[in-house]
């Protein structure tokens, strides 16, 4: 059984944004990588998908509940959901302590233990006040609120936004831990190199719509490469066989999908000729992917 | 983990206690200076009556609209409880602002927090909350209200006035608690319906002053007077249970209001996005 579900999802605002027949499915223990620009929709999605806010139309179902529909059962499955907003907020007049405490009541178990580890690594002081905590403090705050209960779902938007270096990485760190675990982990973002870093399949979310599935690997394995050649003074070389650009200031650069092994065979003959002085080849990232998708326009100076 | 839910009853008392934590401290700002203007105010009620024909007749000096429209027509001023009716309107518009601005509070905490997303993805079903909410909204009026007695207990204790009609004087203040339950329980319900619950506390202010101000309208000109029933404040008149000895019985028609109100502001919530 999918962990999530969504089919045709939709939901309209007043202002026309929103999200549109949004479909997708993420399995046990996957690492889901949910990409977009700012106001692409990510969080809509998300507050729809949670029953956070009611859908226009389409079908959402979180751990095999419809969280909007099935209030009965929706308590049930909120007990193994640990969310994280994009910009958390704290009651006023609380300690950390206290709000965690309170959160933490609501699911009837004690959670006091794995509150305390979880505030140690983030290195997240109890005692103060909530509402005087920084941006970063408050992210760590919903961190450990969304995983004191140790869920079986992790719902994170945007969980690096405020978090210096050292914690995004100890971030990271639970994140492969809850995932090592068995623990789902829904991920949005529009970091892509910290999503690339770790997610097993992406969806690339645009004006509301998803633009593109991806799996990692094969991001990993897609042909299209970049090169950069240093050439020597020549008029012919292997390589002029993958671009029609010809080098600039002793330099190339160019992408290509030929195979690694043809395009390997081809700086090797450019190597051995003295044709080829120097090579760099990369992989387009996701990054590079992504940009290509929302602005080919702007990809392309890029490159 | 596996889900071991904790009972809806002992998440509504965990919710409770915490909205009445913070909720507690605007009870006591609200409620203690009311208290001791009104004390202050009924502690001179021996020398006024004292002072007898002298003090009726600048009443009666008065013109008809204003003792009409503040309810000082009917009472009798020299006697206690005629003098509290007549100086209730005090605490009676006061409490009222309280308790139309606390529904909002309690309506809109999470929305003006940003608290909502956190608490809401919780195993906790919305009705839940809105309970916690409604039962320590209810009770915070309450409490205002019994602070107001006591206030004007210990003022005429103090000054030695004997309270003879004890149950009128009681129900002085079971009306004014009605009245501010009601304006409570509609200023929640109509928080949780705004698109915009930022505007909330001025919406819920205005609906106040505009409800008293329709009151004070409607018992000042025989022409506006069927406007009364759209007033909370006329079903439960200081000034009707002075004169009556005790609450009139349309003031029970705000018990099922009170309910009604509640039971939309459970429905509205339940359906309400969480955009925070």
């Amino acid at each position: 059984m999918d962990v999530i579900h969504l089919d045709q999802l939709s939901k309209r605002f007043a202002g026309g944004r929103g999200v549109a027949s949004l479909s997708l499915s993420v399995g046990p223990g996957e690492v889901f990588g949910f990409i977009g620009p700012n106001g692409a929709g990510k969080t809509t999605a998300i507050r729809a998908m949670l029953g956070l806010s009611r859908r226009t139309s389409g079908v959402a179902r979180v751990l095999g509940v419809d969280l909007e529909c099935e209030p009965d059962r929706a308590r049930e499955a909120l007990a193994r959901i640990g969310y994280v907003p994009s910009d958390p907020g704290v009651f006023e007049a609380m300690t950390v302590r206290a709000m965690l405490s309170l959160l933490g009541s609501l699911h009837g178990a004690d959670t006091t233990q794995r509150r305390e580890a979880l505030c140690a690594r983030l290195d997240l002081d109890q005692d103060r006040r909530a509402d005087e905590l920084s941006l970063g403090n408050k992210k760590k705050l919903a961190l450990v609120a969304a995983m004191q209960h140790q869920p079986d779902l992790l719902v994170l938007d945007e969980p690096s936004n405020g978090l210096d270096p050292l914690v995004q990485r100890t971030l990271f760190e639970l994140v492969r831990e809850e995932s090592a675990r068995g623990c789902t982990v829904f991920f949005s973002s529009h970091v892509l190199s910290e999503v690339e870093r770790f997610c097993d399949r992406f969806a690339l979310l645009r004006d509301g719509a998803l633009v593109k599935l991806l799996r990692a690997d094969e991001l990993r394995t897609s042909g299209r490469r970049r090169v950069r050649a240093v050439m020597g003074p020549v008029d012919r070389a292997e390589i002029f066989a993958l671009t029609e650009q010809r080098p600039r200031d002793g330099a190339i650069e160019f992408e290509t999908d030929a195979p690694l092994p043809a395009l390997l065979a081809a700086l090797a003959k450019d190597c051995r000729d003295g044709a080829l002085t120097d090579v760099v080849l990369d992989r387009l990232s996701l990054e590079e992917l992504v940009l290509r998708e929302y602005n080919p326009a702007r990809a392309e100076v890029r490159s | 983990m596996s889900a071991a839910l904790l009972s809806s009853s002992a998440q509504l008392g965990r919710l409770a206690r915490h909205e009445l934590a913070l909720s507690f401290r605007s009870l006591l700002a609200w409620s203690l200076p009311t208290g001791a203007l009104l004390a202050m105010t009924l502690s001179m009620q021996k020398s006024m009556s004292e002072r007898g024909s002298a003090f009726e007749q600048k009443i009666a000096a008065m013109p008809r609209e204003m003792l009409l429209a503040f309810g000082l027509d009917r009472p009798n001023l020299t006697e206690p409880v005629g003098y509290l009716a007549a100086n209730a309107s005090l605490y009676t518009i006061v409490g009222a602002l309280y308790a139309a601005l606390l529904g909002a509070t309690l309506a809109t905490r999470e929305a003006t927090t940003r608290t909502g997303e956190m608490l809401f993805t919780q195993p906790l079903a919305r009705s839940t909350s809105v309970a916690a909410k409604s039962i320590v909204g209810l009770g915070c009026v309450a409490g205002f209200n019994v602070v107001m007695l006591l206030s004007a207990a210990l003022a005429y204790g103090g000054a030695g006035v004997a309270v003879a009609r004890k149950g009128a004087f009681v129900s002085v203040f079971a009306g004014s608690s009605l009245i501010h339950c009601a304006l409570f329980a509609l200023s929640l319900a109509l928080s949780v319906s705004l698109a915009q619950p930022r505007s909330a506390a001025s919406k819920a202010t205005a609906l106040a002053f505009g409800l008293y101000g329709l009151a004070v309208v409607a018992r000042a000109s025989d022409k506006l007077r069927p406007l009364a029933r759209l007033s909370p404040f006329s079903y439960a008149d200081a000034g009707d249970v002075a004169a009556n000895g005790a609450l009139p019985l349309r003031a029970l028609a705000l018990a099922p209001l009170i309910v009604v109100l509640a039971l939309v502001a459970r429905v509205r919530f339940a359906r309400r996005d969480i955009d925070a």
